[in-house]
């Protein structure tokens, strides 16, 4: 249910402008350019890194599970597929679910999986604690979750520490609807008590195995967003999420970019410190520009080539870099392109593009 | 005496128990002593006590080689769990920075545990010289020779080792090895050794084979003896997916059991789960690979089944001996299909490299050396070079540098002595080939064993065994109706999530 939505919804979006893997390249959180990018001129950012262990093979075998099954129709000659009438009523009843408005992807997908390791690893030790048990095996077994858990235990020591977790964790539990507070406290492991596999939740819950990690998932967005909004409501579980505010950029590498830009060197320069490409330094530009939103792109296309820019898109409607270059003069480059793309939202008025 | 009460009362401050089991408090003893020891003791006997207590006594530190990265994390974990910290695993998944700086902190370390093939490189042994090595444990021992189960040739050059890093007493391990294969270990080694053998066999494990026409009748053995039984029980597959499927049919056909599946595709942390809540009688029945059990110290298991026998006497006696560790009566239930024998085949030949492998290696290893390349050190790179897998690989890859074909970085030979190596290494590969056909057919005549089981799958492994009045094996006959073991009391279910969670983080509220 879960997985069919959200490729229905990507696809209604994104039509024929990408193939059907750049929605797995999106599920999948492919820390590429192109990906973060598509999520953001076709909206599906919510969806960025939702499923990140799907394999190419089973998501091609969703894909016609779902052509077996009516919601999609695939044209004979091409690889485009339309979302059917059946399809528009199943993703509607998944854009009614609370699912859909949990998910966070492009915020939450870097953190997700570290706030979860640090709480199970967390009410696991404390649990143990409860009953001066020192000795246990891990549920989470890596060493830098293993190593922040320590940490935060040196600092709290109080034995009424873990009935402060336990207060925390009710009250922002209690926020959610019963079904989905029971599926995510099913997973906790505590003394002599280990949470159920993804495996046994899906069978406890009657759902399939991506739809499983997809709930999972998009619990823990909601459970992220409620603590990070109300962060002196949750002491304790505020700090599962310490660190995470300040990773604007995905790569790491952008970033490196992005300093020596505010120092003023200029591309050429970047280029020799760096010992990179210059087309590579062009990716970090547009990874900066989708980021950062007061980002200036005006120095590397100015208003006028970003005014022919959009005509083309609109008199072409669509965002097939190809298809816009051809209908540009020659001097417009695919990076004035592309960064035209990442102010989308700024330079068009709301709506008026519909590919 | 007072040196043995003394070993008592190690033994009791460091793991909790009380008295030694049989044979260990000798093996330490004499490993205590300096001595060389080849040890030989029953699976699930505690093998590892032999070496994990003099690795806490003695000086300096203790390194045990051992062939499986997941036996070396389980024994990590669990050392850690007794609050023994000092111990480490070495193993080629750690990334290049962080083995660099477990190499420079080597010294703070009282036990190491190391893969075969880690303990060839050169920096290792550059840090593991300048240490005080007391003991040097070789776990699983028969991988020394080839005529053992699982043989690796890494297992060869320990000796080499061994004399590099200041000749420590060595202490060898293994709880299936035949006579033939505990001179192999003895003779591979080169030094006097102290032998300790103790009797493999497990006299309160009964052993019962029961032939079926088709797979669903053994769907409803497991069925019938199952219902009247709720015990941990293991059942042990031959491929992942089956061990899926047995799973979901079972959880459907015994509604009243717990019933989970288990195997090496698994997420790490839902294998944690899995194995714990089993080590918890938080499940009653694990649908399982052969990956299931290794680290398993679960003292009351009753049933092993087999719903596919393995391809080898020795892996089949290890994994009914997960069973009835504390000594109550447990049963071993083989469940044997004519079809069945094609899986080992299979198996035999999935590890091996066949002529086809050969040759593509070959060619691809003389274009290679024309063109002065260097061969990809990550096995990814090499599978999609040849096209095989990784036992394959690391069949043909032992044998080149055994041939002076292969070295660190790169491939050189004398081009005359190409098709002659390549030649022997089909050879060899027929050899090992032979010696795996020979063990199938060896469990095959055992399964189609006509007198008593229990004679006929332990007197390969020692002179004698101990016979058994009731319960011994369905040639002998058994009446299961009389079996009467102690049954799981499930944890109470509770109903809403609150309670859970009160449960595990309110004082008084867990159990």
């Amino acid at each position: 249910m879960y997985v069919e939505g959200i490729t229905l919804d990507c696809l209604t979006q994104i039509k024929f402008n990408r193939s059907i893997y750049g929605i797995y390249h999106l599920l999948t959180g492919k820390k590429s350019i192109q990906s973060v990018h598509d999520a953001r001129i076709f909206q599906l950012e919510k969806y960025y890194g939702v499923h990140l262990s799907l394999t190419r093979n089973q998501f091609l075998q969703i894909v016609n599970v779902m052509l077996e099954n009516g919601l999609l129709n695939k044209d004979d000659g091409n690889e485009f597929y339309h979302v059917t009438k059946a399809g528009k009523e199943k993703l509607s009843l998944f854009q009614g679910t609370t699912i859909f408005s949990y998910l966070n992807g492009l915020s939450f997908s870097g953190i997700e999986r570290q706030f979860r390791d640090r709480l199970y690893l967390l009410v696991q030790t404390y649990s143990n604690i409860l009953v001066n048990n020192y000795s246990f095996i891990p549920i989470v077994d890596s060493q830098e979750v293993t190593k922040w858990v320590k940490d935060f235990y040196r600092r709290h020591q109080q034995s009424n520490f873990p009935d402060q977790l336990y207060h925390e964790l009710y009250q922002l539990l209690s926020l959610l609807p019963k079904g989905e507070a029971d599926f995510f406290v099913d997973r906790l492991s505590g003394y002599q008590y280990y949470g159920l596999s993804m495996e046994q939740l899906a069978i406890k819950y009657n759902l399939s195995r991506d739809d499983t990690i997809i709930y999972l998932t998009g619990i823990t967005h909601v459970l992220i967003n409620l603590v990070s909004q109300k962060k002196e409501a949750y002491p304790i579980l505020s700090q599962l999420i310490i660190g995470f505010d300040q990773q604007k950029f995905i790569t790491n590498t952008a970033n490196q970019t992005f300093h020596l830009l505010k120092k003023q060197y200029s591309l050429e320069q970047i280029v020799q410190i760096r010992n990179l490409k210059l087309n590579t330094i062009y990716d970090h530009i547009v990874e900066i520009a989708l980021y950062d939103s007061s980002f200036q792109i005006e120095s590397y296309v100015n208003k006028k080539e970003q005014e022919e820019i959009i005509a083309a898109i609109q008199l072409n409607n669509t965002f097939k870099l190809k298809t816009i270059k051809e209908s540009c003069s020659s001097t417009i480059s695919y990076f004035q392109i592309r960064l035209v793309l990442t102010r989308l939202k700024e330079l068009l008025p709301e709506g008026e593009i519909h590919v | 005496m007072s040196n043995t009460i003394l070993l008592e009362k190690e033994l009791e401050t460091y793991f909790g128990y009380s008295t030694f089991r049989v044979g260990q408090k000798e093996i330490i003893s004499d490993v205590l002593n300096g001595k060389n020891v080849l040890g030989i003791l029953p699976t699930g006997t505690g093998k590892s006590i032999c070496y994990q207590l003099p690795a806490r006594l003695l000086e300096g530190v203790t390194i045990v080689v051992s062939p499986l990265i997941s036996l070396m994390m389980d024994q990590v974990k669990e050392l850690k769990a007794t609050n023994f910290k000092e111990v480490v695993a070495l193993n080629s998944f750690l990334d290049y920075d962080k083995r660099k700086q477990l190499y420079k902190n080597l010294y703070r370390y009282k036990l190491i545990y190391v893969s075969p093939e880690m303990l060839q490189q050169k920096e290792l042994q550059f840090y593991l010289k300048k240490m005080t090595v007391s003991l040097f444990v070789i776990d699983e021992a028969h991988c020394i020779s080839q005529w053992g189960h699982e043989f690796r040739p890494d297992y060869q050059k320990l000796k080499t080792v061994i004399n590099q890093i200041g000749d420590p007493p060595v202490l060898a391990l293994s709880a299936t090895a035949t006579r033939e294969v505990q001179d192999d270990i003895i003779n591979s080694l080169e030094r006097p050794i102290c032998k300790h053998i103790y009797p493999m066999d497990r006299s309160n494990i009964t052993l019962s084979i029961q032939e079926v026409i088709i797979n669903e009748e053994k769907l409803e053995i497991i069925t019938n003896v199952l219902s009247e039984h709720k015990v941990p029980s293991l059942i042990y597959f031959s491929s992942k997916n089956a061990a899926e499927n047995v799973s979901h049919l079972l959880s459907k056909r015994l509604p009243e059991h717990r019933v989970a599946f288990y195997h090496g595709g698994m997420e790490q942390m839902d294998r944690v789960a899995i194995q714990q809540q089993f080590m918890n009688d938080q499940i009653d029945i694990v649908c399982c690979t052969s990956a299931f059990g290794m680290g398993i110290n679960k003292n009351n298991i009753r049933f092993v089944f087999h719903y596919h026998f393995p391809g080898q006497i020795e892996s089949y006696i290890q994994e009914i001996g997960r069973a009835g560790r504390d000594g109550n009566q447990s049963i071993s239930v083989l469940l044997y299909c004519r079809q069945d024998s094609f899986l080992p085949q299979q198996m035999i030949e999935s590890e091996l490299p066949s002529d086809g492998d050969l040759f593509r290696a070959r060619q691809l290893f003389i274009k290679y050396q024309d063109e002065d390349k260097i061969l990809p050190v990550e096995f990814q790179e090499i599978q999609a070079m040849f096209e095989i897998s990784e036992v394959q690989w690391r069949f043909i890859s032992s044998q080149l540098e055994k041939h002076g074909i292969k070295h660190k970085n790169g491939i050189k030979y004398d081009e005359s002595k190409v098709d002659e190596t390549f030649e022997q290494i089909k050879n060899i590969r027929d050899e090992r080939l032979y010696v795996k056909q020979t063990k199938l057919k060896d469990m095959m005549n055992w399964i189609h064993l006509k007198t008593c089981l229990r004679e006929g799958l332990y007197t390969r492994f020692q002179n004698g065994y101990t016979k058994v009045e009731e319960y011994c094996c369905s040639n002998c006959g058994i009446h299961l109706q009389d079996f009467n073991p102690k049954q799981t009391i499930p944890l109470k279910q509770l109903p809403t999530w609150e309670m859970k969670l009160k449960r595990l983080l309110v004082v008084g509220e867990s159990k």
